[in-house]
């Protein structure tokens, strides 16, 4: 395992991440595509998955900030299907809220319902594993989790 | 008055035989009259002295000897004592001036001079319990701890030195007056390990002591100046608290090649300090809280004005002074600061001298000294206001009088036998009464097992006074049954059950001494292997604990300064042997025993802490009685059955006391039985020889029989190495090397050696000895210009150098190969070559630029493999091709290879390998997003790692369990396995360029815990990680804080 994250051709996919994380940040969308593009296609050609969430969730974030709203729909489902495939909570609690608060603007609202109610399920999992009260509540506070759980 | 021995005639008043040296009286045991020697009973007391006629040596012996010391002096006399090491405490003492003074006199009258000196050199000597061992024209000899040992041999020789050279000023001046000449003794005192027993030839044969020590000893007599006790620092060092010591410096030592530091003696000290305990160390009282709470309460009822009688039993050092001396604070808080708490202690030497503790209580009280004049003692007794009421205050000052004055020259009538007895008892209690009916009064009874008979008594006497009035009898002593104190516990439960408490103090548990270990000892540094080598040794006493502390910090192993103690990183724990405190206080236990069941311990010995009977049996002499000696020493407790079935067993009850008897052996001696132990498991466990090998190996090696102790040294080490016990077999391999000249092995038997051990230090992951371990094996192949030898040593280094550890380096694991590869083919090894090619593979997929060619060197390898059924091989590299498949996105090759390989592992039992394997699975579970099957994996990886011991895959399986729970949400259970897998991945140099910390650092960042994760990071960071990942992992936590541009900063 600490071969494929070594791999350049996999370029290091849980920092990739993060450097997409980053751009998105500081709202360089085009450099966000750009970088998923590339790395996503390495990933599905060497068969690994691990990531595939993240990086489809930035995308799908930087082409709702370059109001592109259907590519990036597209992308977020993508995203969920394959972290639902994965069963990873840790891709889901972050997917679930984007995905939830698109849905509340423009969706079904029993969609966005279903959705705010996965997105709470995976958010209390994760706090309830928090194993401190000083890790849960540390979980809990930044803003994005907070708006979220306010919007309920 | 004639002799009894020679018939010799003596001048009126002689106590001894002028001509041959004999006592002409002999003393009563029970009440001290003196008696001729030929009494039969004592005209004082009646005391029943024997039924023949006593021989008047023994009985002038008997005065100052216990018995079983006599009967070992006597063993030593007519031959019957083996000779030992032992470290014994060496008297020098001579006359000074004798070669003038013999000049100016006729010899008949300069013996006479002499004959009488030898009288007060001699006499301190057996008080003291010494061995004089010779008695030379104008000195003596003597032993403190040979043939018997006491605790504090050191102490003893130093009070006799001085009481000889303060007891013969009378003499002097008799002999100035008389002859006028003036002369002078000088004492000459050290300690240390010497052989004693007999040494000389057919024609003569004398019991002494052989060994640098002794040389030492009489150095230090002949630079005494006259009058004076001159003592080494191996004494001092041993006794420094009891004594007030003039520093002289260095001494010259003939034949030592460092001087030897010298002190004089100046006296004892007015209060002396205590033995145990290390200055600037101290713990509170811990693991005592039951025992403690039981005895505050028996406090609290006396406070009330109940009385009580209490014994403290338990052995030499487990804490049985400490818990009185916490008492002692805690009856201060209950009944005020100056709530009567009164001590009297048995002295070790003060066994035989009756009502000596009582004689010391007393003596405490009025300032008496021991050569205080009678008229002295009157006046001390007579100022010394009591407090008592006249009529008890009159009858305790003629008591006391007469108590202090036996044994003294009286100028008149004396109470003496029965009715000083009597008024003695009377006293006691008319004064005991007083002083509890005035106030409730503690008497303590401190080393009770040193009391004489006579105090014993009369201390059982008073007990009913505990009815009556607010006294309580806290006693301490050893359970010894012999002892007398041991009456004390029989009478008191027997007869005061209703007032009686008893308190047995047993080791400390494991926790406790954990505790106290922690508490005392905080030795910065310290290998890992120390506290739990320390704490098994001294098995929860105290004491020991201490001693063996002390013993560090005066070897040097540890230092104590004021940032407290500190591990000398050149000290090695192999050098930690027993204290010499703790070697008297042993010994002495083991002399206590008769010659054949001392025998019989030390041959036990030498089998180990625990030793099947038929072992001992089997190297025992036949016509020993084993089983009467088992049993002596299980009463003794020193030893316990251990197992009675399917094989009767014993074992030390302590491994100190094993080490003790052990180390009295000689090693010649040892050799011998160390050589018979082995051969008697060769006949019983002929069909188990494996099971048994790491004992025969360590036997036959300790008996020099090379050729036995490398066959089974090698036969223990791969038996250590299949059960997975690295450093153990490591042990193996290493003294089997050691032996390889002596047992003259084979090449196969030399190359299988060195590749063992080097295998096993690769699993505890050693690698920096593993590759000296094979440049070893390449020196030795360079030096006989073997080719196959320099191929089994480079094959291992290249290996080390082109796999995941702290010492991959791809340029000398390809260097190495690459010789390896031309040596294999040129010697058409093709083992050799699967294996290089195997190497080489892993170098290319490590260093990522040629995947293709790392694949093509797989396939190669798997080929030659396959073709020569090399199965081992084969599983090596379908494992690593695995991953080559993997990360080049051949899925379905992969898993195919991952597979066969792990099945293979599995038919072969090689379970090092296998964590590999299952870790290759989970890694491709992993990234394939296949959460649950990748957890099997690294989950089974971890428990069979752990099973082996193998610190690699206990860290790796833990990294990959690490992020394997973070998918799953589990934060905490992620964190937790992370941090488990941080120390073992340092520790065997796990560091892939994601390591453990950023992954910990990432984590805390996605889920909140900043501190923690800015903390890792910049350790990472710090510790020259892949500066790539911790910038990355720093940019992580700035996200999570909600500082892009600072996240952008350290990305970019």
């Amino acid at each position: 395992m600490e071969n494929g994250e070594s791999d350049p051709k996999a370029g290091y996919a849980i920092f990739q991440v993060i450097e997409s994380e980053n751009a998105l940040a500081n709202h360089r969308y085009d450099e966000v595509l750009t970088l998923t593009e590339r790395v996503l296609s390495t990933l599905r050609e060497m068969g690994q998955r691990v990531f595939l969430p993240d990086l489809l969730r930035c995308r799908g974030q930087a082409l709702l900030a370059l109001e592109r709203p259907g590519e990036a729909i597209e992308v977020l489902e993508e995203a969920l299907a394959e972290a639902q495939a994965q069963n990873s909570r840790r891709a889901l609690w972050c997917i679930l809220p984007v995905l939830a608060r698109i849905a509340a603007q423009e969706g079904p609202a029993a969609e966005a319902e279903a959705l705010h109610s996965q997105a709470r399920e995976a958010i209390d999992y994760i706090a309830d594993h928090a194993g401190t009260t000083e890790l849960r509540q540390a979980f809990l506070a930044p803003a994005k989790v907070r708006d979220f759980l306010k919007d309920l | 008055m004639d002799c009894p021995a020679c018939q010799g005639s003596n001048p009126d008043g002689a106590r001894f035989c002028m001509e041959c040296g004999s006592a002409l009286f002999a003393s009563c045991p029970e009440c001290g009259t003196q008696l001729p020697a030929q009494a039969r009973f004592c005209f004082s007391c009646g005391h029943q002295l024997g039924e023949t006629v006593p021989d008047p040596a023994r009985a002038r012996l008997e005065q100052y000897i216990p018995k079983e010391l006599l009967t070992k002096l006597e063993a030593v006399r007519t031959g019957g004592s083996q000779s030992e090491r032992r470290v014994v405490t060496m008297l020098f003492c001579d006359v000074t001036g004798s070669t003038a003074a013999a000049e100016k006199l006729d010899p008949e009258d300069w013996a006479q001079i002499m004959n009488g000196a030898f009288e007060y050199l001699i006499a301190p000597v057996y008080r003291y319990e010494g061995t004089l061992a010779r008695l030379m024209g104008d000195a003596i000899l003597a032993f403190f701890g040979a043939p018997i040992a006491h605790e504090d041999d050191p102490q003893r020789a130093v009070l006799a030195g001085l009481e000889i050279v303060q007891a013969i000023g009378p003499y002097r001046d008799e002999v100035k007056e008389r002859w006028g000449l003036d002369f002078q003794v000088r004492v000459g005192i050290n300690t240390g390990l010497v052989v004693v027993g007999e040494v000389g030839s057919d024609m003569r044969v004398e019991y002494t002591a052989m060994g640098d020590a002794i040389n030492v000893a009489a150095r230090m007599e002949q630079a005494a100046i006259p009058g004076t006790v001159q003592v080494a620092s191996d004494t001092h060092r041993l006794i420094e608290p009891l004594f007030d010591f003039e520093d002289l410096g260095l001494t010259e030592v003939r034949g030592k090649a460092e001087p030897v530091r010298a002190f004089r003696v100046a006296g004892q000290k007015a209060i002396p300090g205590r033995l145990r305990g290390i200055e600037g160390l101290s713990a509170p009282m811990i693991g005592r809280n039951s025992e403690f709470g039981v005895l505050r309460d028996v406090l609290v009822k006396l406070s009330q004005g109940s009385g009580g009688i209490v014994c403290v039993m338990g052995e030499a050092g487990i804490g049985k002074t400490r818990l009185l001396d916490e008492l002692h604070a805690e009856w201060e808080k209950i009944a005020g600061e100056d709530a009567p708490w009164v001590v009297s202690r048995g002295v070790s030497y003060d066994t035989t001298r009756p009502y000596g503790l009582l004689m010391q209580r007393v003596s405490q009280i009025y300032g008496v000294e021991d050569d205080d004049s009678l008229e002295l003692v009157r006046e001390k007794v007579a100022v010394k206001p009591l407090g008592f009421p006249l009529e008890v205050q009159s009858l305790v000052v003629r008591t006391l009088e007469a108590l202090l004055a036996v044994g003294m020259d009286s100028d008149g009538p004396q109470l003496q036998g029965e009715p000083l007895k009597h008024e003695l008892y009377e006293a006691c209690h008319s004064m005991w009464r007083a002083a509890a009916a005035f106030a409730p009064t503690v008497m303590v009874l401190d080393d009770l097992h040193w009391a004489d008979p006579a105090s014993v008594d009369l201390m059982i006497d008073v007990f009913p006074l505990v009815d009556d009035v607010p006294l309580l009898l806290l006693c301490s002593f050893r359970p010894d049954r012999q002892s007398p104190a041991w009456r004390v516990k029989q009478a008191a439960e027997t007869d005061f059950p209703h007032r009686y408490t008893e308190i047995a103090l047993n080791a400390l548990s494991d926790g406790d001494s954990d505790e106290l270990f922690g508490n005392l000892f905080k030795i910065s540094e310290a290998p890992a292997e120390l506290r739990p080598m320390i704490l098994e040794k001294t098995e929860g006493n105290p004491l020991y604990l201490e001693e063996f502390t002390r013993t560090l910090i005066e070897s040097g192993a540890v230092s104590l300064d004021e940032t407290g103690l500190r591990w000398n990183s050149e000290a090695s724990l192999v050098d930690i042997h027993i204290p010499e405190n703790l070697q008297g206080l042993l010994t002495s236990r083991i002399d206590r025993l008769e010659e054949d069941a001392r025998r019989t311990l030390q041959l036990s010995s030498v089998i180990g802490r625990s030793f099947y009977h038929r072992v001992l049996q089997l190297i025992s002499d036949s016509s020993v009685p084993l089983d009467i000696h088992l049993s002596t020493l299980q009463r003794a407790e020193l030893i316990r059955e251990a197992e009675r079935l399917p094989e009767l067993e014993y074992i030390f009850r302590h491994d100190l006391t094993r080490e003790a008897a052990y180390n009295s052996i000689l090693l010649r001696e040892r050799r011998e039985f160390h050589r018979r132990v082995g051969e008697a498991l060769e006949a019983l466990f002929n069909d188990r020889l494996d099971d048994h090998s790491h004992l025969l190996a360590n036997h036959f090696y300790q008996a020099n029989d090379d050729q036995r102790a490398f066959k089974y040294s090698i036969m223990a080490g791969d038996e250590a190495a299949r059960l997975y016990a690295h450093h153990e077999a490591n042990t193996h391999y290493t003294r089997a090397i050691e032996l390889i000249d002596r047992a003259a092995a084979s090449q196969e038997q030399h190359i299988g050696l060195y590749v063992s051990r080097g295998r096993t230090l690769e699993l505890i992951g050693e690698f920096d000895q593993a590759l000296a371990n094979y440049q070893e094996l390449q020196a030795f192949a360079q030096g006989s210009g073997n080719r196959t030898v320099e191929l089994a040593a480079l094959i291992p280094q290249a290996t080390v150098h082109s796999t995941s550890n702290a010492r991959f380096d791809i340029g000398k694991g390809r260097e190495l190969s690459n010789r390896g590869l031309i040596l294999a083919r040129e010697l058409a090894d093709y083992a050799a070559e699967a294996k290089v090619l195997w190497n080489l593979m892993l170098l290319e997929y490590y260093e990522g630029q040629n995947r293709e060619q790392a694949i093509s060197y797989g396939e190669q390898s798997l080929a030659i493999a396959r073709e020569n059924n090399l199965e081992e091989q084969m599983a090596y590299t379908l494992n690593d091709i695995a991953r080559a498949y993997f990360v080049v996105g051949k899925q379905d090759q992969a898993w195919a290879a991952q597979r066969e390989s792990n099945n293979l592992l599995r038919k072969l039992g090689n379970l090092p390998m296998l964590t590999d394997s299952l870790i290759t699975s989970a890694g491709g579970h992993y990234f394939s997003g296949s959460f649950a099957d990748a957890r099997e994996s690294a989950e089974e990886c971890l428990e069979v790692s752990r099973t082996i011991g193998s610190q690699w895959g206990q860290a790796v399986s833990l990294y990959v369990l690490g992020a394997i729970y973070i998918e799953n949400g589990e934060i905490s259970r992620s964190i937790q396995v992370l941090q488990e897998a941080l120390p073992l991945a340092q520790q065997v140099g796990f560091a892939p360029p994601v390591t453990v910390r950023h992954r910990l650092a990432l984590f805390c960042g996605m889920f909140g815990d900043l501190e923690h994760g800015f903390q890792m990071a910049n350790q990472s960071l710090e510790a020259g990680e892949n500066r790539q990942f911790s910038l990355g992992a720093l940019a992580q936590l700035h996200l999570s804080s909600g500082n892009p541009a600072e996240a952008d900063a350290a990305i970019r």
